[in-house]
Order: C-alpha cells, then sequence, then structure tokens
C-alpha cells in the first residue's frame, strides 16, 4: 500500500471527499511504512498508532454521514516534537522536557485537528530547536532519506525526513533561522515559513519570541497552501499574532506567471556566501522556468548576508538564554553539548547590543521593503550545497546560506525543490514576498513545481519493498 | 583586573564541561563581533522593531 504514502494532500483529499479512499485505510498504510522503514531514518520520536486509527476512524465516519470539514479532513500529519498535544509528551528532543506532558494543544494542533486531521506522531528535532545533530539526546538524530548517511538538516530534520520518505502526508515545522527551509531543501520537499505573526506559536516550545515562526511542511507547495488554508488564523493568546483578516492561499493558486516581477537576490550566492555551482546552475535553469511562465526577472540588493546573520545572533542569543536561564543554570546536565553551548553563549550579549540590534533591524525591515515596491517576490537558492555527511556540517561556526535574511524581516519565505545533483541529491530555491503576501510565494513555488517534472521524482528507500 | 572566561560562566551561574569551553568561547568572540557591526550612529529617536502592543480591552 506504500503508493497511497505518496499522494499528495490535494490529490488524496479528492479521493477522500469522493468516498474513493479510506481514511482508516489511508493511516494504517502510513502507520505499517513508518513500522517498516523508520528504523533507517529515526523520523519520530513518538508514534501515536491507536490514537491516530481512531481518529482516522472518526474521520471516516463524519465524511460517510456528510460532515467534510474540509482538505486536511481524514489527512495523516507529523508535528515537530516542540508543538505541545494535550496529555501526550511534548520533549523537544531534550532529557530535560522527557517528561513533559502539557495539558493542552497548541492552537495550531487544535485547528488541525479541528480541520480534521489525523496526528501520526511526534517527529525528531534539533533539541529544543538550536542544538544541531546532536549524538548524547535520549533519542538519536533524523537521518535522510535520499542517502541515510547524510544530514536531513534541522531543525525540522524529522518532519523534512519524514515527509520526504513518505512517512507523513504533511508535517509542522518551526522556523527561527531556516528551520522550516533547511530541512525542506535538503529533503526536496516545499516548506513555508509563513510572514510574521499569521501562523500563531502559542503552545509551541519557544526559541526566541521576535524570531520564531510556525508552518507547513509538505511534499508540493500546494500542499502547503491547503494547510495554511486552516493554520492561518489570529490568535489573541499569542502576542506576535497578526489580523491580516482572510487570506485565499488555495485559491490564489494557478493562471499563470505573466506580470510577475522577480529580484533574484544574486549577492547573496554569488559574493556574500558562494554557493556550490551545482546549486546556482540549478538556480538558473529556475529562473529560466519562471521567465518562461511569464516572470520578468532582474537582479535586486539588500544588505549584506552576514549583517543579517549578526542581526539574528544578538536577537536570538539573549532571546533563547532568557528561555533557558533556569534550565542551565539548575539542570545543565539535562541538555546536550550542542544545544548548551549554542544557548549558553547567549548569556554574554549585552543588554544595549540586543536593543540595537532590533533598532538596526527596523532599517532593515525599511530597506527590504522599499526593494520590494520594485519586484513582487525575492528569489535565492536554500542552501548553498546539496545535503552534507550526518554530523559533519557545523551548525554553530561559520557556515552561511539564505534563510536567515527572512526571518530578521519577518517575510514569507518558501523553499522547493529545484532539481537534483547528478548522483540525485536534492537542491533547493526560495521564494520571498511581501508581509502576509505569502498565496504569492506559494503560487509562484506551485507553478514552478508544476513545470517541472522534479515532483515525480521520490527517495529510494532500501527495504522499502517491506512497506509495500 | 578582568574576570577570565571560566569566571564570567561561573558569575552567572552556568556550568560547562571543560571540553566545550573551547567552542563556547568561539561562540561568544562571534558575538562580540556582531555586536561591534550595531554600536554605530544612529537617530536619538530610532525605534526598535519589536512593538509593545496592547489590545483594547
Amino acid at each position: 500500500m506504500s503508493e497511497l504514502c505518496f499522494l499528495t494532500i490535494a490529490e488524496a483529499s479528492r479521493r477522500i471527499r469522493a468516498g474513493d479512499l479510506s481514511p482508516v485505510e489511508l493511516a494504517e498504510a502510513y502507520l505499517d511504512r513508518i513500522a517498516a522503514l523508520d528504523g533507517q531514518l529515526n523520523a519520530y520520536v513518538l508514534v501515536l498508532r491507536e490514537a491516530a486509527l481512531a481518529e482516522a476512524r472518526k474521520a471516516e465516519a463524519e465524511i460517510a454521514a456528510g460532515d467534510w470539514k474540509g482538505p486536511l479532513h481524514g489527512i495523516p500529519i507529523a508535528l515537530k516534537d516542540i508543538y505541545n498535544t494535550a496529555g501526550i509528551a511534548t520533549t523537544g528532543h531534550s532529557a530535560l522536557f522527557r517528561d513533559h506532558v502539557p495539558a493542552e494543544d497548541a492552537t495550531t494542533v487544535r485547528l488541525l485537528r479541528e480541520a480534521g486531521a489525523v496526528i501520526l506522531g511526534k517527529t525528531a528535532t534539533w533539541e529544543f530547536a538550536i542544538g544541531g545533530v546532536s549524538f548524547d539526546l535520549p533519542w538519536p538524530p533524523a537521518r535522510n532519506p535520499w542517502d541515510t548517511t547524510l544530514d536531513p538538516a534541522g531543525s525540522s530534520s524529522g518532519s523534512g525526513a519524514a515527509m520526504a520518505a513518505g512517512l507523513c502526508m504533511g508535517a509542522m515545522g518551526t522556523d527561527t533561522g531556516g528551520s522550516i527551509r533547511s530541512p525542506a531543501a535538503w529533503n526536496g520537499i516545499a516548506g513555508l515559513k509563513p510572514t510574521y505573526g499569521l501562523v500563531s506559536r502559542r503552545g509551541v516550545l519557544p526559541l526566541s519570541f521576535t524570531l520564531d515562526h510556525a508552518g507547513p511542511m509538505c511534499w508540493t507547495a500546494e500542499d502547503c497552501a491547503l494547510m495554511m488554508q486552516v493554520l492561518a488564523a489570529h490568535d489573541p493568546l499569542d502576542p506576535g499574532s497578526a489580523d491580516p483578516g482572510p487570506i485565499d492561499f488555495a485559491g490564489a493558486l494557478g493562471g499563470g506567471l505573466g506580470g510577475l516581477r522577480v529580484g533574484v537576490v544574486r549577492h547573496f550566492f554569488e559574493q556574500d556566501a558562494p554557493a556550490d555551482t551545482v546549486v546556482v546552475d540549478a538556480m538558473e535553469s529556475a529562473l529560466g522556468v519562471l521567465a518562461k511562465a511569464g516572470a520578468t526577472i532582474r537582479d535586486v540588493s539588500l544588505a549584506p548576508l552576514e549583517l543579517y546573520y549578526d542581526l539574528c545572533n544578538l536577537i536570538m542569543g539573549p532571546e533563547a538564554f532568557a528561555i533557558h536561564e533556569q534550565g542551565l543554570t539548575q539542570t545543565p546536565e539535562l541538555y546536550g553539548a550542542v544545544a548548551r553551548k549554542r544557548i549558553s553563549a547567549g548569556a554574554f550579549v549585552a543588554g544595549s547590543d540586543y536593543v540595537n540590534a532590533l533598532r538596526l533591524r527596523a532599517r532593515l525591515v525599511a530597506q527590504a521593503a522599499a526593494v520590494m515596491r520594485e519586484v513582487d517576490v525575492l528569489i535565492t537558492p536554500t542552501r548553498h550545497t546539496p545535503p552534507e555527511p550526518l554530523g559533519q556540517f557545523d551548525t554553530m561556526m561559520g557556515h552561511r546560506f539564505y534563510t536567515r535574511p527572512f526571518n530578521v524581516l519577518g517575510l514569507p519565505a518558501l523553499s522547493v525543490c529545484s532539481g537534483f545533483t547528478g548522483n540525485g541529491l536534492p537542491l533547493s530555491m526560495q521564494i520571498a514576498g511581501r508581509p502576509f503576501e505569502d498565496a504569492l510565494v506559494l503560487k509562484v513555488g506551485d507553478a514552478f513545481e508544476k513545470a517541472t517534472g522534479f515532483r515525480e521524482i521520490r527517495p529510494q528507500l532500501a527495504n522499502a519493498a517491506v512497506a509495500a | 583586573m578582568s574576570m577570565s572566561f571560566e569566571e564570567k560562566l561561573a558569575a552567572m551561574g552556568l556550568k560547562v564541561p571543560p571540553a566545550e569551553l573551547p567552542k563556547l568561547e568561539a561562540l561568544v568572540a562571534e558575538l562580540a563581533q556582531a555586536a561591534e557591526v550595531v554600536r554605530i550612529a544612529r537617530p536619538y529617536l530610532e525605534e526598535p522593531q519589536s512593538a509593545f502592543r496592547l489590545q483594547r480591552a
């Protein structure tokens, strides 16, 4: 039944609504595939088999009774294990929270449940969404389904790996410096960091209050749009929540790209932090696809990439330390080494430097807004390389890629698969838009995906036949 | 007399295994370098991006 596990949400939803696909059969297919294959990937830290089957049976009965709730009804979803789930452990992949059982669902989890989604389980993450690949935590790090010796990137590593491997139909990630888009890039899937404030973070373990975003990770941009239709809702319990009014994400898809003005932030990946040739070549081919679809392409300039990194570090550091100060001073042994170092460093940022970083951030927001009066979307690669060996990529020092500017700016940014290396590893492209123009970003990603054949290619896991 | 890195950690109540100190010190040095970038002349009235917002009850 593994072919069921490679349907998109859009396809499965049509079949479920028509009565041609049973949510119970679908959930069983995923649960069996997880049981057969996740030992290679470690994508899940907790599989909710009985609860998921109960939810699927409930969905099936509701739909049979004519109460179809929308495109996520009966769709199997995975949650990064920093989303609070009522009565179910939410660990942050950390020994510190091994026994943390929240009383309430995160707002987004509640919205997904209300939409009829089936929660398959909780996925691996870097510790508290900041650590990096760690081997000293209660659960092993997730591996990349395109090659299990490779890093799936993080911090939403399990969600990315599970999505690409057909171990869920959609997943939730979070993104403070690129943690949705990086694993989307290295797992060859679509991942949206929405506009800051568009999706509630209430009940999601925080890392950095002014940089944290919650968002969907799916096989396609279209599926991200279907999830955003449910997830984008003003939440008075999230102080960062915005209220832009209704947005029709799914309805915005299609219709071509005629008149679209694309700005390529070329200095990011040619001068500031040069990307691998194979990444740049895929980028250029992708721009050709967009031009053929009717877009006009020009180069634009933002502030140097390094400045965004500096601000991100100065803001994230003290915000993360403020959250973890109690844990790090009282029970430091319950953190893994990588998270302990990364979070402790934030203690050394002076208060004035933090505030002045936020003042400079306001300037960069204004500068980007001016650039985006001339173009409708910005494009860069997402990651500067294809996936690298697990445990080799140093999350702490030196390496630069292209996600962080859009956390500092708060703009919507989508990573899509832009092609493959000669040995079949995924490459990535990032599409960013104006505040609350997430629907346009998804429309561009969807048009690109539908103009190319990259969504037809899935990772081939060893022993996958076992799950068939 | 200036404090050593280990003394600063201790003053903040942080306990970090000795093997982790070199990397942590390098991370702190990177943050110090980043801080130089924001220590620039700026308009007196320039507000930070994070805003304090209240909702009408």
